[in-house]
């Protein structure tokens, strides 16, 4: 914790289309850590991810990677600057095959996380390599979405509800592939719906509400974790 | 029978210059959401250019890629100069494109006069050949051969390379692939001066069917357009399979019922949008 964050979000204001959704939203990301944002539907999760790879403009507030001040950059050049997004929905290129998507970007020169790694972590891409995007199903397709940011070989990598919808064996593997990427030394920031997945993983559990991270628990200090849910939920302030 | 041999083939010789222009359109509309208006000017501009380099050098091949690379040029000129408004509503684009279409014109007529021109084609692809009992232009028969050849090349770099499926990321998904790296700024601006530079090429090969003359950009612009509708909007087999149809429906038309020519291109058309309203190759649900 006393090492400089690895992300630093400083006041940061963004809109939702004409509705004011971050509201000076400050929050540290400790380097080498899974920090997970939960909170109730609507409170800003998604809205503060795009934010943070680009692809929302703020409207003021700064966003830090390292020494980086990215809050001016378009998305391109934050991949650039090591940024990796597992989006919300999944987003995968309905024309493009399973393949192309974990080759798109060239995997870098110290290229831990290649198409190998994630054929090796979800077989069921491997069977399913040359085959469209669009005739995935739904799991596959998270899969896949996680597996193409990380083909980028992300320091920070960005995941939004990456078990969102999936069957409970599936949410394994994807905690154990996040227990993995955190391993080999990569950040990992994770918008989470479902808490008990969040505390499973997380080092540190960031509450979000009315657009602002309001408090930040570290996990091994988390003992009650129904009173937990009740201020993620906000029943209690 | 020498009728139909005869229509066929110019049917088909139609058909491949349309795809030639029409393969840039759909890309760039299906991309950049954009229906460049100028594109048929880009390819009467391409074919002056041709022009000009081919009676000074002599040279079919120069003057091809003179005119390509012109095209290529003006087009990656109009894409900076206004990626921003083209970015914007389609209402904009039509009024902008059409503009620069008009203006473009102008400036032809300005530099060539307006007299009608022609390209000799290169001296190997001069004469004729029996095909089926008919005697045909080569040059025509090169004109299908290339189209041919194009279209393989252009689908396997399309479909197969990673160029192509940068490109059709960006298509699917322009903010996602900006957050994988893509520089989808520079795949815009790329794609639409290979689009320009396909149209001016096209100027300078069907020169010597068509000829060069001013009002031909909008003519051909037109059939492009109705290719691209029809092929469904940003697929290069339906650009394909869309030029050779509308290509075969207007060499007949023309030929059997002239005083009606565009009845007869255009109650097809119709026909196949009613059945098939994202066109023949088209995927529901493009925005």
């Amino acid at each position: 914790m006393d090492a400089e964050p690895a992300l630093r979000v400083v006041g940061v204001d963004a809109f939702y289309g004409t509705s004011h959704v971050l509201h000076a939203t400050t929050l540290d990301v400790p380097r080498g850590d899974v920090t997970a944002i939960v909170g109730p539907n609507g409170v800003g999760k998604t809205t503060l991810i795009n934010a943070i790879m680009g692809l929302v403009p703020i409207a003021a507030g700064r966003i830090e990677a390292g020494d980086m001040d990215l809050s001016r950059l378009p998305a391109t050049a934050r991949r650039r600057h090591g940024l990796a997004l597992v989006p919300q929905g999944r987003r995968v290129f309905r024309s493009l095959t399973v393949d192309e998507h974990l080759t798109l970007v060239p995997s870098g020169a110290s290229g831990r996380f290649d198409r190998d790694w994630v054929f090796e972590v979800f077989p069921r891409l491997a069977e399913r390599r040359s085959s469209l995007a669009r005739n995935l199903s739904g799991g596959e397709q998270s899969m896949l979405a996680i597996g193409r940011a990380l083909t980028a070989n992300p320091r920070i990598v960005l995941m939004d509800e990456p078990t969102e919808g999936l069957a409970p064996l599936l949410v394994e593997v994807v905690r154990d592939v996040v227990e993995r990427v955190r391993g080999a030394g990569v950040t990992v920031l994770l918008v989470e719906q479902n808490l008990g997945f969040a505390l499973s993983v997380a080092d540190r559990v960031a509450i979000m509400h009315r657009g602002a991270v309001d408090r930040v628990r570290e996990r091994d200090a988390i003992t009650d974790v129904e009173a937990l849910s009740e201020l993620v939920l906000g029943t209690t302030e | 029978m020498h009728f139909l041999v005869f229509q066929t083939l110019n049917g088909l010789t139609t058909g491949a210059l349309l795809f030639f222009l029409a393969s840039g359109l759909t890309v760039v509309f299906g991309l950049m959401r954009i229906l460049n208006l100028a594109h048929g000017a880009l390819f009467l501009f391409g074919g002056f250019v041709g022009y000009t380099i081919g009676e000074r050098t002599g040279s079919f091949v120069l003057a091809a890629v003179a005119g390509a690379l012109a095209a290529g040029l003006l087009g990656l000129v109009i894409q900076q100069a206004f990626s921003r408004t083209l970015l914007g509503s389609p209402f904009n684009q039509v009024l902008l494109t059409l503009g620069i279409a008009f203006a473009i014109g102008n400036v032809v007529l300005w530099i060539w006069g307006g007299a009608p021109r022609l390209i000799r084609p290169p001296e190997v692809l001069n004469g004729s050949v029996a095909v089926a009992g008919v005697f045909y232009p080569i040059y025509r028969l090169f004109l299908i051969g290339l189209a041919l050849l194009a279209g393989a090349l252009l689908w396997i770099f399309w479909e197969r390379s990673r160029i192509g499926a940068v490109v059709r990321a960006c298509v699917d998904d322009r903010p996602m692939a900006a957050a994988m790296g893509i520089p989808v700024d520079r795949v815009f601006a790329a794609v639409f001066a290979v689009g320009a530079a396909l149209a001016g090429l096209t100027g300078v090969l069907g020169a010597p069917v068509l000829g060069l003359s001013i009002g031909l950009e909008f003519d051909v612009l037109l059939l492009a357009v109705v290719v691209v509708v029809v092929g469904g909007i940003g697929s290069l087999t339906g650009a394909f399979v869309g030029s050779m149809a509308v290509g075969l429906i207007d060499a007949f038309g023309k030929a059997r019922f002239p005083e009606i020519s565009y009845f007869t291109l255009f109650a097809p058309v119709i026909l196949i949008l009613l059945l098939r309203p994202n066109g023949l190759f088209g995927r529901a649900g493009v925005e």
